[in-house]
């Protein structure tokens, strides 16, 4: 079965999806809060941060070796030192080290490879918090174990995220075809389903570069809500916590010190902006099909969520272009008197 | 006495040695997909290797093989098995048949055509389809052809289903059928499609017209057993290019190439089924005995996607891809490296061929994997490898480069206009500057710009700049079918090489480029392009704006400023095209 139920259903009058609108304003957002030397400075990037920790271990696989995979890669390395580094992080994975590889030396003696690999490990914490997140998300398995890596760490929590989201958008759709919504808004909701595949992807590619692991998405079966119910997660998730993403990522794109950072994130905000659109969009829709006092409990739900993005703990890993705790009040400072204290007009 | 010494402290000295610091030579061909069938005996998977010119046999239950080497470059193909137990394999550069037995002795080596590509069992005969346009009918016992068809050029599957004869092409993605005389009776292509607008649509506030997305590149063509065709093809979003980082993307949330599959059912039009692959290059289908599954190989992302035929009853409905719930079914990734090709064992195994260790990976109905690494050198090429893996918007190099040629589209970028995809077989280290404008000095330099940039490819290793020029430059243009009037081609080279006409002035040398850039009259100063194998890739100019060659010297051609044709009659410019044709 495909999610083509609703696909077409509803026949109410879709609100706009203010796409270009939100962009704009986001867009000044960041651009307002950038410093003047923006995306010339890279002080700041590199082993610097409070949960990197430096190690390196000399791993042992025989040669040949019989798991075809591992097999592949040894003998990708022996005629080419550049892809030694596949080696190197299939070794790290196989030792269920969980580290961001900075360094890789392969040896062959015998009937053995050598690998000493250099990675930076951290303190757990170093994640982020944004993205859409479904109803009935399990919290991540690993992200309390110890010895994670900073950037692959990082990256493994927002591939984490992305690929919740995935469920997010998936649930969002049902649940609005049930509603009657207009077809556009279930459509474009399948459609962020699709995005959030590929970020999911892009995320994982750079957190399998950096060796960290993503936590597998446990998620309880999908159920409909009531509207209000659903208004009051899409407020929250869409509204709040989707915006803000785009906004970070918008910062991301921009501040990030590696080129290849910058286009993924550059890509992700396109599509994040588009999405947080559509929350503003559903948000329209909801509050138009809702009584007084259930239109006044989801914007009270607004509310408390942007309070409460203000006091979540705010990451400093300039190695992947985040804002500092400093350059992050900022930015919500300037989102909430753009966008969340008068809405998306 | 001291050379026992000597050997016996060899024998305990340790050998330390390191990686290669430079890359190896090349190694492989282009992944057309589609070489591997499970023989009628059900133990034994029957692989054609293209990279190594060789045909394999494996024990499925065992993992024994036998194997038979073939000529260097035949690169062995599409490969069929008929009633009586023989293997017949299109040598897709050797230009001829070879059958085998069971053994894989080899019974006979036909020549059939200069680039054979599809093949299939049509009672006791063999049909074989080729890229120059032939459809060559043998005798399976053996013998020469029995008939000889000239269809339109780059044909790609034939099939014989409920006795109609069907031929796909390949870039345009058209199926073909064919009555008994050889005469073609009906000419399908699958359905446009749409999609959303890469900024979304702003409902309400004046949207964005949807884009269209028009087949390309038929890679693999099959049949159901209820006789239904499933065609596993490209979509091209005919969508504005961008040239900066990521350009390509943001469609759908991937790039501007996407899957499709295409269902024609008897007496029915085509039916665009709802976009549910997830990958690039979707180079081989098979079909699981009970009918109810197809497998799809996904080159480009290293997995084989597995997908309900109940599924090709979901219509396209113009929007984006949608996740769909198909319980147990779903990728599958054996982490090693691209696979080319998918069959199925009676018993519901599914086997993918991984070309590079190289490798079988046999997946049990119970969920049992056994990966068989195979007899063969160790194969590696990084710039191989660069050109045929997806990036993070989805597509490879290999999606506008099928098999290191081209897909035959006009893209629109923003600030250029309007581009034909250019061949990239042919000498291409010889072909510099690229690009039409010639903005691109060397293959380096694009890669930067093209793959890393706008593709969002990240960082080309060092390993990968060394790799991909002289990779590419062992794929052959292609090879122009026999013509029909020899007498024809000759008078065309006096015309082409006159003073007079001049086109050999600019399309000079082994190359028939000077590799100048010039303004034909044709919209601009454009790079003089080779004309090594011209015939197989219309649209011709910078702009495709020229269907066929006749039409090249038309309106769109730059007139007497691209050679001084006005003056020739309609018999010169036929003779100059089939010389052109013959190149």
């Amino acid at each position: 079965m495909t999610l083509g139920q609703g696909r077409n259903g509803g026949c109410n009058p879709a609100p706009p999806v203010q796409v270009k609108r939100l962009r704009s304003v986001l867009q000044q957002v960041v651009l307002a809060s950038l410093p003047l030397a923006a995306g010339c400075d890279t002080a700041g990037v590199g082993p610097i941060d409070n949960c990197i920790e430096h190690a390196s271990r000399t791993l042992v696989s025989e040669d040949p070796s019989p798991h075809a995979p591992l097999q592949l890669k040894i003998e990708s390395c022996r005629v080419d030192v550049d892809a030694c580094i596949r080696l190197c992080n299939t070794l790290l994975d196989d030792a269920q080290i969980n580290g961001s590889m900075t360094g890789c030396a392969v040896t062959f003696q015998d009937n053995e490879v050598h690998a000493a690999i250099a990675y930076d490990t951290v303190t757990p914490g170093c994640g982020a918090a944004t993205g859409r997140r479904p109803d009935g998300l399990a919290p991540p398995r690993r992200m309390h174990t110890p010895s994670r890596s900073a950037l692959g760490a990082w990256f493994a929590n927002v591939a984490w995220l992305e690929a919740s989201s995935i469920y997010a958008f998936l649930q969002l759709a049902r649940e609005l075809a049930a509603h009657e919504a207009p077809g556009a808004l279930v459509r474009l909701a399948q459609a962020a389903a699709r995005d959030e595949v590929r970020h999911a992807q892009l995320m994982s590619r750079f957190a399998q570069r950096f060796g960290g692991a993503q936590p597998p998405v446990e998620v309880a079966p999908p159920r409909v809500r009531t509207l209000e119910a659903l208004a009051i997660e899409n407020a929250i998730e869409g509204c709040v916590r989707e915006t803000w993403g785009a906004v970070v990522a918008l910062w991301q794109a921009q501040r990030a010190p590696d080129a290849e950072m910058r286009a993924a994130f550059a890509l992700i905000a396109r599509d994040e902006v588009r999405h947080a659109a559509l929350g503003w969009a559903i948000d329209r829709w909801a509050m138009g099909q809702l009584d007084h006092a259930a239109q006044v409990r989801v914007a009270l739900a607004r509310e408390a969520a942007v309070a409460s993005l203000a006091a979540e703990r705010i990451d400093e890993l300039p190695a992947v272009g985040l804002p500092s705790a400093a350059d992050a009040r900022r930015l919500h400072a300037r989102t909430y008197s753009s966008l969340w204290n008068g809405g998306l007009s | 006495m001291k050379k026992l010494l000597l050997l016996s402290l060899a024998a305990c000295q340790s050998i330390t040695t390191t990686p290669s610091p430079n890359p190896p030579p090349p190694w492989g061909v282009p992944i057309s997909g589609g070489n591997m069938i499970v023989a009628h005996d059900g133990r034994h998977a029957i692989i054609a290797d293209p990279d190594r010119d060789r045909v394999m046999s494996v024990d499925i239950a065992s993992g024994a093989t036998l194997e038979v080497p073939l000529s260097k470059d035949d690169e062995p193909g599409r490969l069929v098995e008929d009633a009586a137990g023989r293997i017949h394999v299109a040598l897709r550069r050797g230009g001829a048949v070879v059958t085998l037995n069971d053994k894989l002795t080899v019974l006979a080596r036909r020549p059939v055509c200069a680039e054979p590509r599809g093949i299939a069992v049509d009672g006791d005969s063999i049909d074989v389809a080729c890229s120059g346009g032939e459809l060559v009918t043998l005798p399976a016992a053996g013998g020469d052809p029995t008939r000889v068809l000239h269809l339109d050029r780059d044909l790609r599957d034939v099939l014989v289903v409920g006795g109609q004869l069907y031929v796909t092409r390949f870039r345009t993605a058209e199926l073909l059928a064919l009555d008994a005389s050889g005469a073609v009776t009906s000419r399908v292509s699958p359905p446009q499609v749409s999609r959303p607008a890469p900024e979304g649509p702003e409902l309400g506030s004046g949207s964005a017209p949807p884009i269209p997305a028009i087949a390309a590149v038929a890679w693999r063509t099959i049949a159901l057993a209820d006789g239904t065709i499933v065609m596993t093809h490209q979509r091209s979003l005919q969508t504005i290019l961008h040239e900066t980082e990521g350009g390509y993307g943001g469609n759908c949330g991937g790039g501007p190439v996407e899957d499709a599959l295409t269902v024609v059912r008897p007496g029915q039009p085509p039916f665009a089924a709802n976009p549910i692959l997830d990958g690039a290059l979707p180079v081989d289908t098979a079909l699981s005995p009970d009918g109810t599954t197809l497998a799809v190989v996904l080159a480009g992302s290293g997995i084989v996607q597995t997908v309900p035929v109940s599924a090709l009853s979901d219509p396209d409905d113009g929007g984006c891809k949608v996740i769909p719930d198909i319980g147990p079914l779903g990728p599958i990734g054996d982490d090693l490296g691209l696979p080319t090709s998918v069959a199925y064992a009676p018993d519901g195994s599914m086997l993918v061929y991984y070309p590079e260790l190289p490798a079988l990976a046999v997946h049990g109905t119970q969920s049992k994997t056994i990966t068989y690494t195979l007899p063969g050198s160790f194969g590696y090429d990084s710039g191989r490898a660069l050109f045929h893996t997806q990036t993070v918007i989805g597509i490879a190099c290999a999606s506008c480069h099928p098999e290191a040629r081209d897909d035959g589209l006009v893209w629109q970028f923003d600030a250029e206009g309007k581009r034909r995809t250019q061949s990239v077989a042919g000498r291409i280290l010889e072909r510099g500057p690229y690009h039409w404008s010639g903005d691109m000095a060397d293959l380096p330099t694009l890669m930067d710009n093209v793959f890393a940039q706008r593709m969002a490819g990240g960082t080309v290793s060092r390993s990968q700049h060394l790799s991909l020029g002289p990779w590419l430059d062992r794929v052959a243009a292609p090879q122009p079918p026999t013509p029909a009037d020899p007498a024809a081609v000759d008078r065309g080279r006096d015309l082409f090489q006159s003073t007079d006409v001049g086109c050999a002035t600019c399309h000079s040398g082994p190359l028939f480029t000077n590799h100048t850039l010039v303004d034909v009259g044709t919209g601009g100063t454009f790079k003089v392009p080779s004309l090594l194998g011209v015939g197989a890739r219309p649209p011709f100019l910078h702009d495709g704006c020229a269907a066929t060659l006749v039409d090249r010297f038309g309106a769109c051609g730059g007139g007497d400023k691209h050679g001084h044709t006005s003056q020739l009659s309609q018999a010169q410019l036929a003779d100059l095209v089939s010389y052109l044709e013959s190149l």
